[in-house]
């Protein structure tokens, strides 16, 4: 075998490791877009290039201790999504013994509520944040799932920048979809392709006047895709997607002298918002 | 080679194995094993200092004392000597998966078909005495081809392998009490001189049956051969089973992984000539010691892969935090299928890298419930109720028969179904609300400290009780609203109790939490 310059051999061995990262700096390529999952918006869509990856990680952190409903019910819409892409598939949903106590565990019948079939569930309990890591990483390298749900709360010791690598990792080799749901205020570094922090918005009242589709207000706060930005989303249950909505704020005040009704309602409505 | 079966025998004459470990100081100190007869204290067992002494079982406890005044008493303990013999069976299990109890401490070993591992039966017969006897006990045992016979030699005779039809001559001299029958019958039949089965075996049939009873002539019979006697096996004899006996013990997890491996391809084989996969399947490892270790896993769906069934054993083994009790090294591995289902064999996929195997979630489901436990694995099961509790459940189970479908039509309206919460608290937690009206949504309420004002209300949603179902006072109705709050959140308020009819001062819980 010829010897090689140095140059040439540390170009090879550059080429090699950007191979094997899946995640930090922007030259190693990134899971590839092979399974793209559009989420519905057009705006969002184009923030994310496309949609999220399948075959990526990402975190869903609600944004108080309050909004782990309205976190939780967009990671069920992220897998649901993820199922209607590829057209089947099962979703794996990992958790550890004491969250259920601090915000209740995962009521099946809930799912269809989001096109999801409870059917398509497998649940594990797990006793120890090590355990749920070690089973969320084998399940993201099963092929056969669509998607995988870990929920890392109450996140007080955090997941590990190595561990959330790992994480990744496996989310690439099997190709299924990785949500991590964290703690409100948890900034830890992870390898994370996006990070979402997720609120409550209010509901857009359906015609008989009782609660509308689930609303979410979205913040992709770090984006390895692109920009990062802020939705207000609502899960069309129809089309299995998610679709944003418009809440104008009024610019001024409205003259007390001339009663404006369309107005009068749209402040109405940001009031409760 | 004998087409015969043939038994091994293996007895303790001096069933003191428990008390024996309890009183190890010294081992010339004279010990009895004392049991309640009656309203007497009779000796049990005695170990060989005591025998020397002149006492025998079934003596008074109090004689005992009078004539040797050192003597030392343990109690004797039946279920901890039970459970001695079933952990010596399990031991034995590594000569012949086929292994009875004789209780209270004797262990029946069918041999057939395996005597030849070990060297030819006079080398077993060895190898048994020697195990037994390093592990501190006082064994007997003798090879025959009925199990009514070797019992005889082991307990009475000397250790030896009875020749094919030759138990007539060796039992001949034999007292009668060999034949397993009660002390009664030995003792009416010594009285009229009848001392060895040898005096028994030419007498007429009909006279000594009508006089001692048929069993006598049954257990004669089953000695001799004459009857069949089945043995019944202490744990079922596995259909499927592979094993490797190893020159060298090994002792640690990769090596012990190593072998499993290789045990599981044997046993593929096995299973497809007859279309079967695994189920359960049992791991038992032998010490050098000859104590044996045992490891279980099960599969959600019958199969027959190897690499699959030796992950699931990594898994567990993994698992288990301080891995194997390895000891001195595990000199014989034996993987045994204790519960097989049909499976069809499959032609495998030219396209097998690239497609996803069709049970691979069921390969995920095995391995992850060898990791953490089966209980820990759960499917959503839906009963055909309307308490929100019992509806919908995560129970550990089987994995369906068939993948799972996209709903054909997904809900459209909310008015189609019941909308139900995605988090679901257990128990549900009180809230102290103010509602306008008694029967009414409330208007704000306080959960865990904070104060929500509700925006919006959906509801009630009436859930009686099931009065049918229970036995006592019926629990009180529930309302449900769909409560969404000024910042937009939603969650699942009950209110207990109808009010005026049930209760005049209901009572509120919130049950669940909506995206």
């Amino acid at each position: 075998m010829p010897a090689r310059s140095p140059d040439t051999l540390l170009a090879d061995l550059r080429r090699r490791i950007a191979a094997i990262e899946a995640d930090g700096t922007p030259r190693p390529p990134l899971p590839e877009r092979s399974v793209m999952i559009p989420l519905g918006p057009p705006r969002l869509d184009e923030a994310l290039g496309g949609g999220l990856i399948a075959g990526s990680l990402n975190e869903a952190v609600p944004r108080t201790i309050g909004d782990i409903g309205a976190a939780f019910g967009f990671a069920l819409a992220l897998a649901a999504r993820a199922v209607a892409i590829r057209g089947a598939g099962a979703l794996f949903h990992i958790h550890e013994e004491l969250a259920a106590r601090e915000a209740g565990a995962l009521y099946p019948a809930g799912l269809e509520a989001f096109g999801l079939a409870p059917q398509a569930l497998l649940s594990l309990t797990v006793r120890r944040r090590a355990d749920l890591l070690l089973a969320m990483e084998e399940a993201l390298k099963c092929r056969a799932l669509a998607c995988v749900i870990g929920e890392a709360f109450p996140d007080r010791r955090g997941i590990g920048l190595t561990a959330s690598r790992r994480l990744a990792l496996a989310a690439k080799a099997g190709g299924s979809l990785g949500l991590l749901v964290r703690a409100p205020g948890s900034v830890a570094p992870s390898a994370a392709v996006t990070r979402w922090e997720i609120e409550a918005g209010p509901s857009r009242s359906d015609a008989f006047g009782g609660l509308g589709a689930p609303a979410l207000v979205v913040h992709l706060v770090r984006s390895k895709l692109g920009r990062t930005g802020s939705w207000r989303l609502e899960w069309s249950l129809h089309d299995r997607v998610f679709a944003e909505t418009e809440v104008s704020r009024p610019l001024a005040a409205s003259p007390p002298h001339r009663p404006d009704r369309a107005r009068e309602a749209s402040a109405r409505q940001s009031r409760m918002a | 080679m004998r087409a015969k079966r043939r038994r091994a025998s293996r007895a303790w004459p001096e069933p003191a194995a428990s008390a024996e470990s309890a009183f190890s100081r010294d081992p010339a100190t004279p010990l009895a094993v004392v049991e309640r007869a009656g309203n007497a204290l009779r000796l049990a067992a005695l170990n060989t200092p005591a025998q020397r002494l002149g006492l025998t079982p079934g003596l008074a406890l109090a004689d005992a004392r009078a004539r040797v005044p050192a003597l030392c008493i343990a109690e004797a303990d039946p279920a901890a000597d039970a459970r001695l013999l079933a952990q010596l069976a399990g031991q034995a299990l590594r000569w012949t998966p086929f292994v009875g109890l004789e209780p209270p401490d004797g262990l029946m070993l069918d041999i057939t078909g395996s005597a030849h591992l070990f060297g030819g039966e006079a080398a077993l017969l060895a190898e048994v005495m020697a195990r037994h006897r390093a592990q501190g006990f006082h064994a007997a045992a003798a090879i025959a081809d009925t199990p009514g016979c070797a019992s005889a030699v082991a307990r009475f005779g000397t250790p030896q392998v009875v020749p094919p039809d030759a138990a007539e001559a060796v039992l001949s001299p034999l007292p009668v009490a060999a034949l397993r029958i009660s002390a009664d019958t030995a003792a009416a039949l010594r009285r009229v001189g009848l001392d060895t089965i040898g005096d028994l075996i030419g007498l007429p049939r009909a006279p000594l049956a009508a006089r001692f009873g048929s069993g006598l002539l049954t257990r004669l019979d089953q000695a001799l051969g004459r009857e069949r006697e089945a043995i019944a096996p202490h744990v079922p004899v596995p259909a499927y089973l592979a094993e490797r006996r190893l020159a060298e013990p090994i002792s640690r997890a990769e090596d012990v992984l190593t072998v499993i491996g290789l045990l599981a391809d044997d046993l593929k084989g096995q299973l497809e000539a007859r279309g079967q996969g695994a189920r359960r399947l049992a791991l038992a490892l032998w010490n050098v010691d000859g104590s044996s270790t045992q490891i279980d896993v099960g599969t959600s769906r019958p199969a027959r892969d190897p690499v699959r069934l030796a992950r699931l054993f990594r898994e567990k083994i993994k698992g288990a935090g301080d891995g194997l009790a390895t000891g001195c090294g595990f000199d014989l591995v034996r993987l045994a299928v204790t519960l097989a289902a049909p499976l069809a064999a499959e032609a495998p996929r030219l396209d097998a890298a690239q497609a996803p195997a069709p049970d691979a979630v069921a390969a995920l489901a095995d391995q992850i419930a060898a990791r953490f436990g089966p209980a820990r694995l759960r499917r959503p099961v839906m009963t055909d109720t309307h308490i929100p509790e019992a509806a919908a459940r995560l129970l550990p189970g089987p994995l369906p028969a068939q993948a799972a479908e996209p709903p054909a039509c997904a809900l459209t309206q909310d008015s189609l179904g019941a909308v139900r919460p995605i988090r679901l608290l257990a128990p549900p937690e009180p809230v102290e609300t103010i509602a306008a009206v008694p029967d009414g949504p409330p208007v704000q309420f306080r959960w865990r400290r904070l104060a929500h004002r509700v925006v919006r209300s959906e509801g009630p949603e009436r859930i009686a009780m099931e009065w049918w179902r229970t036995a006592g006072p019926v629990p009180p109705t529930r309302d449900y609203f769909r409560i969404e709050d000024e910042r937009g959140r939603r969650f699942w308020l009950f209110r207990e109790g109808l009010y005026g009819r049930e209760t005049q001062t209901p009572r509120w819980f919130i049950h669940g939490l909506f995206a």
